[in-house]
């Protein structure tokens, strides 16, 4: 777990809390839709599909 | 790791994610296209892309990472959507053909498409009222226009209008219900939304760094922490013009935009008035700030209850300048009111001139803002 920091602890800490309402859109067993989405860097357009072949941590989550 | 937000505004994102010194590649899902209900949830991915643990524990996450490593693809280029293929598709399809065209204009257009991304919004409500995603998403593009170059009068209203119809249809859904509460009033806040702007800014330049830009400052509402009763202010304030006696802005050299949030009142019930006046740019008023500052008057009819009668905007230290002022105030709704419209009676005093003749003025500007009350009791839990 080392290799996370303390932001995304904290994520998981409440998210394993919420983890009952989440979204209909993602399950278990199940590919992670394909949606295309605004970079917040850049503005252009990416996917989590572009990142096949690794395991990732996803966070959703918001400032407010 | 990546991130994924559900946000009216990425770029207060941006000033959260370099004040928690977050570096990872971030998308930005303010229509809510992933359907989530809360935040913030994580989510386990493998390498294949399929959906291993939705809001794992530390352990979780040890398991997840110790099941062996792999390489990672090159990532593939991603094209955004071609509009005119999804416009045709709209035009012979139905209501999520419509969906289509509309979110992605919104997303991938010009700022000049956002009227045609409500236009397109429009259409799959029509196709589907009782359809609460497209409500919410319809309420995003609005507050999108609103917040934009393109701006038409009433689209803060209509966002908080379609915001309110889809918390109705699934009064569950936690991320409609806190976009109005972003805006509405403290009795109905979980929390304060947008409290930690100010500190996220001081602690990044105290690192030497230059706080990310918003483009969107947050207002009194997104600052305002909530409150455990209706917060009415019990000492004495003077109306500036009890008799009338300034001279009305016949001119027209400030426009006011009200919207009340929620959108419809409930007795007993607060609601939030959010008021923008804006100098009158076909004559380029300004306002005159070596002079007083501008005031609103409030006087609520018998049985509704303000926070406070007397609102001041104070000027800022340049001499002139165009930019809008905003007020917001909170009235809370007669127990006894019963279902129709109610006009609560304001009036504003303010100091503007004209750049043409140099003629500046006092003027008053009587405020109607209307309230639509509704004698339903409110569904489902804050």
């Amino acid at each position: 777990m080392r290799i996370f920091n303390k932001i995304a602890l904290a994520f998981l800490a409440i998210s394993s809390c919420v983890m009952n309402i989440t979204a209909s859109s993602i399950k278990v067993g199940e590919p992670f839709p394909t949606i295309l989405l605004p970079s917040l860097e850049d503005g252009r357009a990416r996917s989590i599909q572009e990142f096949h072949g690794q395991k990732l941590m996803l966070h959703l989550f918001a400032s407010w | 790791m990546v991130g994924i937000i559900e946000e009216q505004h990425p770029d207060r994102a941006r000033l959260f994610m370099q004040w928690k010194q977050m570096d990872w590649p971030i998308l930005v899902d303010s229509l809510n296209l992933f359907q989530m209900t809360a935040v913030p949830v994580t989510v386990l991915i493998d390498e294949r892309g399929i959906v291993q643990k939705i809001g794992p524990n530390e352990a979780d996450v040890d398991a997840f990472v110790e099941e062996g490593r792999s390489e990672s693809d090159p990532s593939a280029a991603v094209v955004p959507p071609d509009l005119e293929q999804l416009r045709i598709a709209a035009e012979s399809g139905g209501v999520d053909e419509w969906r289509r065209f509309a979110s992605a204009v919104v997303l991938w257009g010009q700022g000049t498409d956002l009227g045609r991304g409500i236009e397109a919004f429009q259409r799959a409500v029509a196709l589907s009222p009782e359809d609460g995603e497209t409500h919410f998403r319809l309420g995003v593009a609005y507050r999108k226009r609103y917040d934009s170059a393109h701006r038409v009068d009433g689209d803060f209203a209509a966002a908080v209008r379609h915001w309110g119809r889809a918390l109705a249809i699934d009064p569950n859904q936690y991320i409609w219900r806190r976009r109005i509460q972003q805006y509405g009033p403290r009795l109905d806040k979980p929390y304060s939304f947008y409290d930690w702007v100010n500190t996220a800014r001081s602690e990044i330049r105290e690192r030497g760094e230059v706080p990310s830009v918003l483009l969107v400052e947050p207002g009194g509402a997104e600052f305002a922490a909530p409150s455990r009763e209706f917060a009415a202010v019990s000492r004495r304030a003077v109306d500036p013009d009890p008799e009338g006696r300034i001279q009305r802005d016949v001119e027209g050299f400030v426009s006011v935009e009200t919207t009340v949030v929620p959108s419809q009142a409930r007795p007993g019930q607060p609601v939030r008035i959010h008021l923008v006046f804006r100098p009158n740019p076909a004559i380029k008023a300004h306002w005159n700030n070596e002079a007083a500052d501008l005031a609103l008057w409030v006087d609520p009819p018998e049985g509704w209850r303000v926070d406070g009668p007397l609102h001041t905007v104070a000027n800022p230290p340049e001499a002139v300048d165009r930019m809008p002022r905003r007020i917001e105030f909170e009235l809370q709704c007669a127990p006894n009111a019963t279902a129709g419209e109610i006009t609560i009676r304001c009036h504003a005093l303010y100091y503007a001139c004209e750049d043409a003749t140099g003629v500046c003025v006092y003027r008053r500007q009587e405020i109607p803002v209307r309230v639509p009350v509704s004698a339903e009791a409110p569904r489902g839990n804050p």
